[in-house]
């Protein structure tokens, strides 16, 4: 048999993107589907999943109190902690796109943390919020302010997180400061020409020129706060009473822990249409704020 | 591992290791460091130093098999566990066995590694196990049951303390050897003891009430110093609740009582210690504590604690000087003492090519002989009922604790304690912090276990 050049072109083309391929039909695509599939057994791992229906996501929405504390104890530190996290690292970008001698090292020092693993991370804080010992309230106390619980306060311990995740946002930072550096000068100079402030600067070019890399930032945000896990694992294990039970935790302890993987899955596959729809809403919306400089 | 399996695992396992392995790697990627502190059952479930060792020195001769042992100890325990098994292989150069340190992710329930090497068809041939989650894991047929081997080989129940052999049964058969176990009582710090005037441990609640309020003292809104709190070391809600005489289990009925009068009764003496001494006061006092040679009871922070034996080997390291008594954890008026014991057992996965092999292997591991020495170096409480007998005859501080064992409580054998646990800490701050009242707070979480629990009775 023949083989046309074009026919050759493809094959050699599919060989070489195997490796990707199989890869990633064996390790997403079919673990994604089957997920699907356990959310509606009952499944403990070791045993063959039991056709159930619905009945997790019965249970989930009507049942269980506990999925709705995840879910809104996630959505709280969504909602506080993404816009913080934005507007303090495009503040600390701002900062690092100055003309300043020596600034390679300031963007070192602000992207450093965010090498530390998470893990090393979660036990310093720990540390930093000591009640008794630590430096956070070693801080409060120099300037007369009453000092805190943190991560022992009920309602401190999800805000006490947010703080935390405010130290490792080097990844963000450098997005934007990557934006910062494509917007074109001369539309400062020009700015310059009519008169304009840095603050005008800053409001009227640089914040309208740097849409794109915020709606970037703000989705990428809002879904590894979605999945936020770590900390909450190691440093409050949820408590106290559940204040820091994260939906990521909770899903974690029904599969592993408990055992009921089809629950976990079906937790999954919620959380899924969550971010899914979070994404999508946002993307809607973008078309009214998001600035491409190519489509004009 | 071809050289290990004998036959290929299907293909749908293979495929559904792979589905859970996904799940598993998304949250590993999260963390994949075992969690320290927390709520941990048992003192030796998680370790500071990971890595795998292997223990493998006469030469293996032709038809030798080489048994998978993993194991979740590090530090000493691990070190004297390495011991224990070159001492096996040695004497057995047929039967090779090669441990591996598997810490344990979570303090209990099942470890999401087991769980994927069994599903995937390559378990281990022998698994160490949390012992109060074993059912967790043997009502998914993770284990082989070991009744006929246990007959066949003539090994006793009575070998070990009852409530060790206790946690090894699951539905009327048995999954596991108990390893070792662990179990608490009150030290006390003997001068700060002297200084309020106290001549001698509390024994009763009564004691332990009036004690506290001697050695609580003040510096200026301040703690400087607590005499106890109910909540602190190694106790939990569930050792004042068989403390008070709650019983949280009825196997005939399927019925769990993680609400029953004595359990509230113990969540409402708690939670007088939080009013007494003030919530938000108690709180900033006790997240001052800290590890190691910061410990609260080394410290002074703390004059009275209830803790498990495991501590007596951190006040050696840690504060070779300081002077404290052992005694058994205070009981209300007309009861008696009792402690309450986790530890871990040691099970043969289904699955496992060398089940006889295996066996041969734990039957040694929990013999009087290997016991003993384990529980000499590593310090921990032997389950062989001979081997405790000569360690309490060596070690009296330990002794306090092995008198303990025969009333020793250990936690409902169900698959779903592990959520019970979550559950009852979770009600027990709501309690202490003063957000539910215990009885709502105990009806809470009883109610969302119990619907666990009517299910799978129900799914059969």
């Amino acid at each position: 048999m023949k083989i046309t050049p074009s026919a050759r072109k493809l094959i050699l083309g599919l060989l070489f993107t195997a490796p990707f391929t199989i890869g990633f039909l064996a390790f997403t695509v079919y673990p994604l589907l089957a997920s699907f599939y356990y959310s509606f057994t009952q499944y403990s791992i070791l045993t063959p999943p039991k056709w159930i229906g619905l009945q997790n996501y019965a249970t989930l929405f009507m049942h269980d109190d506990l999925f709705w504390t995840s879910l809104g104890n996630t959505l709280f530190f969504i909602c506080l902690a993404v816009p913080l996290g934005l507007t303090t690292s495009f503040v600390i970008a701002l900062a690092l796109n100055q003309r300043v001698r020596g600034m390679s090292i300031y963007r070192t020092i602000f992207f450093l943390p965010t090498l530390v693993p998470s893990v090393a991370l979660a036990i310093l804080w720990l540390w930093i919020f000591n009640p008794q010992s630590g430096m956070m309230n070693w801080l409060f106390e120099l300037v007369g302010l009453p000092s805190l619980g943190w991560l022992g306060d009920i309602n401190l311990a999800k805000p006490s997180l947010v703080l935390m995740s405010l130290w490792s946002t080097g990844g963000t930072i450098v997005i934007f400061l990557a934006g910062l550096q494509d917007v074109p000068g001369q539309l400062y100079e020009a700015a310059d020409i009519d008169g304009a402030n840095r603050l005008q600067k800053v409001w009227f070019i640089t914040i309208p020129m740097m849409t794109p890399v915020i709606l970037f930032n703000l989705i990428t945000g809002i879904i590894g706060g979605f999945q936020y896990f770590t900390e909450a694992f190691i440093m409050t294990n949820g408590g106290p009473i559940n204040a820091t039970l994260f939906y990521a935790l909770y899903l974690y302890r029904n599969g592993f822990q408990y055992v009921k993987m089809g629950y976990a899955s079906a937790m999954a596959w919620i959380l899924f249409v969550i971010v899914l729809s979070c994404t999508l809403a946002i993307f809607r919306t973008s078309r009214a704020w998001v600035y491409y400089g190519a489509s004009r | 591992m071809a050289t290990r399996s004998g036959k290929l695992i299907s293909r749908r396992k293979a495929l559904q290791a792979v589905a859970v392995g996904a799940v598993g790697a998304f949250l590993e990627a999260c963390a994949s460091v075992p969690q320290t502190g927390g709520t941990s059952t048992s003192n030796t479930s998680t370790a500071a130093t990971a890595g795998t060792t292997s223990v493998t020195t006469a030469p293996p001769s032709a038809g030798a098999v080489t048994l998978d042992f993993w194991q979740p100890f590090g530090d000493i325990i691990g070190k004297e566990m390495d011991t224990l098994v070159k001492t096996w292989n040695d004497k057995n150069p047929n039967i090779q066995v090669k441990a591996s340190f598997t810490p344990n992710v979570t303090s209990a329930g099942s470890n999401p590694k087991f769980l994927a090497a069994s599903l995937g068809g390559n378990p281990p041939d022998i698994f160490v196990h949390d012992g109060s989650s074993l059912s967790t894991s043997a009502a998914i047929n993770a284990f082989t049951p070991l009744d006929d081997l246990v007959k066949s080989s003539g090994l006793k129940p009575e070998t070990y303390f009852k409530f060790a052999w206790d946690k090894t049964q699951w539905n009327g058969k048995t999954y596991a050897l108990p390893l070792n176990t662990d179990a608490r009582a009150l030290y006390t710090n003997r001068k700060l003891l002297k200084e309020a005037g106290i001549d001698k441990p509390p024994t009763t609640i009564d004691e332990l009430d009036a004690a506290a309020d001697k050695l609580t003292k003040k510096s200026g809104d301040r703690f400087a110093q607590l005499g106890v709190i109910p909540w602190i070391g190694n106790w939990f809600l569930v050792g004042w609740g068989w403390d008070f005489g709650a019983k949280l289990w009825d196997a005939a009925q399927n019925k769990i009582s993680l609400n029953a009068p004595e359990m509230v009764k113990a969540l409402e003496w708690e939670v007088g210690y939080a009013k007494k001494y003030g919530v938000t006061q108690l709180q900033n006092f006790q997240s001052g504590f800290g590890s190691g040679a910061n410990d609260p009871f080394i410290k002074g922070q703390v004059a009275m604690v209830l803790t498990g034996d495991w501590v007596i080997a951190n006040l050696a390291q840690y504060a070779p000087d300081l002077e404290y008594d052992i005694t058994p954890a205070p009981y209300p008026t007309g009861a008696h003492a009792m402690t309450w014991s986790g530890g871990f057992v040691m099970g043969i996965p289904n699955g496992s090519k060398h089940v006889d092999a295996a066996w041969k292997f734990i039957s040694w591991l929990t013999s009087t002989e290997a016991e003993t020495s384990f529980a000499q170096a590593a310090k921990v409480l032997p389950c062989n009922v001979d081997a405790a007998k000569s360690i309490a005859a060596s070690d009296p501080l330990h002794k306090v604790f092995i008198d303990l064992l025969p009333s020793a409580f250990i936690e409902p054998v169900i698959p779903e304690w592990s959520m019970a646990w979550d559950q009852h800490v979770a009600a027990e701050q709501a309690a202490i912090l003063l957000q539910k009242t215990p009885q709502q707070a105990l009806d809470e979480a009883n109610a969302k276990v119990q619907e666990a629990i009517d299910q799978r009775v129900k799914g059969g």
